[in-house]
């Protein structure tokens, strides 16, 4: 039986479904209660049992070699998650003298040759590989493979179903509810809306749309008039709501939109000569550079998968595992963080531009904050003061 | 004598000296540089990703030899439709038996490639527009079977994706359907095919019936777009609407690479399964490098300039036979 119930959580207000079965053979009962909360809006397919690294030991001694293999490299997000491996993770864990090495492929949304790319990276000495977004259960062989030779996979934003991989990601289900839910309540609880989402077919696109259909269901007054597939990129958003909007004379009262194109989004409103609507934002900075010129346009906007802290997150898990921290559990959600205009003139000068590629991330360690991430692991240290016990 | 018969070989399989020559350049780099490929897991790994795309250049071979400009662009949706079906209808309907995979595989590719030949003989559309409807449509198809990627393959299946040893299932799938090639390379319908191809009318006036030859050339294609996509079921263990169009490009890029002339008449197993391995040792040796964030774009400048090259070489080769 499903049970819907109202609760506060930080700084919005976010209402939950807990599946009960579900619920009760997953490990989320050894969470921290104020995380086990977290937990009851969740795509019923994303594996929540005890993690298969509980008891882990790494193959070796630290420095570690690291893998990572992505699937995309054509949008700004992408970038920014690269770019926090390699420009600030990947220098200070070396020099801790935990991680040697990070190797980065990218298969260009091909699961035959990211299964590639693993194999090769197992067979080449790799003690942990991250993959970012994969097919949910296209490379479980692989993960079970890299699994047989000691090196644990993990992967960040989007889940795999394998019992052998760790998921740590943002909560999409949950995400798509409180910005369905948000878009509904800021247009007055009727009206026509449009949903951008990213790639149909892929894991975090339909999490989110679940989530973002079940809220406006709740409100009998709004109409889904549209679906376009965005594809998380501003240029694809921007031309599929053109030509949504030059074939579909109807009014539209708002977008809800999966962050990635939410500033191909606005171009393409704007061009339009309508008026602007309100558009749930995620963290571009084009946008929200928009936003900070226009303080009415919206009142929130929200941290989906504010990439630099996605990055940290499965490094922060990725580390902990290595160190022999014993995760709980196979997936690590994160809830979607709202943010104000407040945050945004903190985090944009007033000179901001419109086509930045950067991203507006949550403040210092929201996302994933110093004091939430022991309560996921068994023998919880800090990661970067860890040393191997000798 | 001597001279006139190696002419006549060379004039024959000439085309094979490019892609037979870049897949020995490929494998010596591939050694230097990612040694971890010649050994037994790595072998076996190599194989159960090939493949899928072995099949599905093989898939296209005889269809692009019959002529007409038929590339087969449905290839890959054609073998993710396959993929789907084999994953939600008969694995939870629990027909799980091998022999009904294989045959509703193998049936379903065949069924489907004899609806596009009858379309192109008697609607009398041209190949490239029937399989480019073909390839929409069964994209939007492929999608409605299953929404998203899930499901899982048949038990007896499940390992196959492991890829721990060289001898595994998905080597028999491939050497039988090498097999089947050499069935027809040994029958008649493979001249006819080639006859057909190189110039229709010839061949009609010739006697040869070039719609059955047609559609025969179809339903072998379709037989090795089945097998491509049991091979595929096994690599992903699972169903996956999505991943049907990168098979295209990748799959006709083989077919190019190993030497078909896509205008038809010229084509065989061997140059299309060095065309696939030779993609394969491509992005194999590129993950050895760093490129990091354009390693998609390096992936792709890779294949464009290697096609074309092969292309350029081809032809200067095909021009230096028919000059001698």
């Amino acid at each position: 039986m499903n049970i819907v119930r109202r609760m506060t959580l930080a700084a919005g207000c976010i209402l939950a479904l807990a599946t009960g079965p579900a619920f009760a053979q997953s490990a989320v009962g050894e969470l921290p209660p104020d995380q086990q909360e977290l937990y009851k809006l969740v795509d019923p397919a994303i594996p929540l049992g005890q993690s298969a690294y509980r008891d882990f030991k790494p193959k070796k001694a630290p420095p570690w070699k690291i893998g990572y293999a992505s699937t995309y490299a054509g949008n700004t997000w992408r970038a920014a998650i690269l770019k926090e491996f390699t420009e600030v993770l990947l220098p200070k864990y070396k020099e801790a003298g935990l991680v040697s090495d990070l190797v980065v492929t990218q298969s260009d949304l091909k699961d035959a040759v990211q299964i590639q790319q693993m194999r090769q990276m197992v067979d080449d000495g790799v003690d942990a590989i991250i993959i970012c977004c994969s097919n949910v259960t296209a490379i479980n062989q692989t993960i079970e493979y890299a699994h047989s030779k000691g090196v644990p996979v993990f992967s960040v934003s989007g889940y795999v179903t394998s019992p052998y991989a760790i998921t740590a990601s943002e909560n999409n289900t949950q995400g798509g509810y409180v910005s369905g839910k948000w878009l509904a309540q800021e247009i007055g609880g009727k009206g026509n809306v449009l949903l951008v989402n990213g790639i149909p077919g892929f894991a975090s696109s339909d999490s989110f749309d679940v989530g973002a259909k079940k809220a406006l269901e709740e409100f009998p007054d709004i109409k889904l008039v549209g679906t376009v597939a965005g594809q998380w990129t501003d240029q694809v958003a921007q031309v599929e709501v053109q030509k949504f909007l030059a074939t579909n004379p109807t009014k539209i009262d708002g977008m809800i939109v999966q962050s990635a194109s939410e500033n191909g989004v606005l171009n393409a409103v704007l061009q339009s000569g309508r008026d602007m609507m309100p558009i749930v934002l995620g963290g571009e900075a084009s946008a929200a550079c928009y936003w900070r010129n226009n303080p009415k346009f919206v009142s929130k906007s929200f941290h989906f998968w504010p990439p630099a802290s996605d990055a940290r997150l499965v490094w922060d898990v990725m580390m902990r595992t290595l160190e022999g921290q014993g995760p709980k559990i196979q997936s690590i959600l994160r809830p979607a963080l709202p943010y104000t205009i407040e945050d945004v003139n903190a985090a944009l000068k007033p000179d901001c531009d419109t086509n930045s590629t950067d991203w507006v991330e949550p403040a210092n360690d929201g996302w994933w904050p110093a004091s939430v991430a022991p309560g996921y692991f068994l023998r919880p240290e800090d990661p970067l003061a860890w040393r191997p016990k000798s | 004598m001597n001279r006139a018969a190696n002419r006549r070989v060379l004039a024959h399989y000439g085309y094979l000296a490019v892609p037979l020559g870049l897949f020995i350049v490929l494998t010596i780099l591939a050694a230097m540089r990612s040694p971890n490929l010649f050994t037994g897991t790595g072998l076996a790994g190599a194989v159960i990703v090939a493949a899928p795309l072995i099949l599905c250049t093989l898939a296209l071979t005889p269809i692009v030899m019959v002529g007409r400009g038929s590339v087969d662009l449905s290839i890959g949706p054609l073998m993710g439709f396959v993929n789907v079906t084999l994953v939600a209808w008969l694995t939870q309907g629990g027909f799980t038996h091998p022999l009904a995979i294989f045959a509703w595989a193998m049936g379903l590719g065949a069924a489907f490639q004899l609806l596009q030949a009858l379309v192109i003989l008697y609607v009398r559309v041209a190949p490239i527009i029937v399989s480019l409807s073909s390839y929409l449509v069964l994209t939007g198809v492929n999608l409605l079977i299953m929404p998203r990627a899930g499901g899982l393959a048949p038990d007896w299946m499940m390992a196959w994706g492991a890829g721990r040893s060289l001898l595994s299932p998905v080597t028999f799938v491939v050497i039988a359907a090498l097999l089947l090639w050499a069935v027809f390379w040994r029958s008649t319908l493979h001249g006819h095919v080639r006859l057909t191809g190189a110039d229709e009318r010839m061949a009609y006036t010739s006697g040869v019936a070039t719609e059955k030859v047609r559609i025969g050339a179809h339903l072998l294609g379709g037989v090795f777009a089945g097998l491509a996509a049991v091979c595929y079921t096994g690599l992903i263990a699972s169903g996956d609407p999505t991943q049907g169009a990168n098979y295209t490009l990748q799959a006709v890029t083989a077919l190019v690479l190993g030497g078909a002339s896509l205008s038809g008449g010229r084509g065989g197993a061997v140059g299309s399964v060095l065309g696939a391995l030779n993609m394969f040792l491509v992005a194999n040796l590129l993950a050895t490098f760093h490129f990091e964030m354009i390693s998609g774009a390096a992936t792709k400048l890779a294949f464009g300039l290697i096609l074309v090259v092969s292309l350029l070489a081809n032809a200067l080769t095909a021009n230096r036979m028919s000059t001698r």
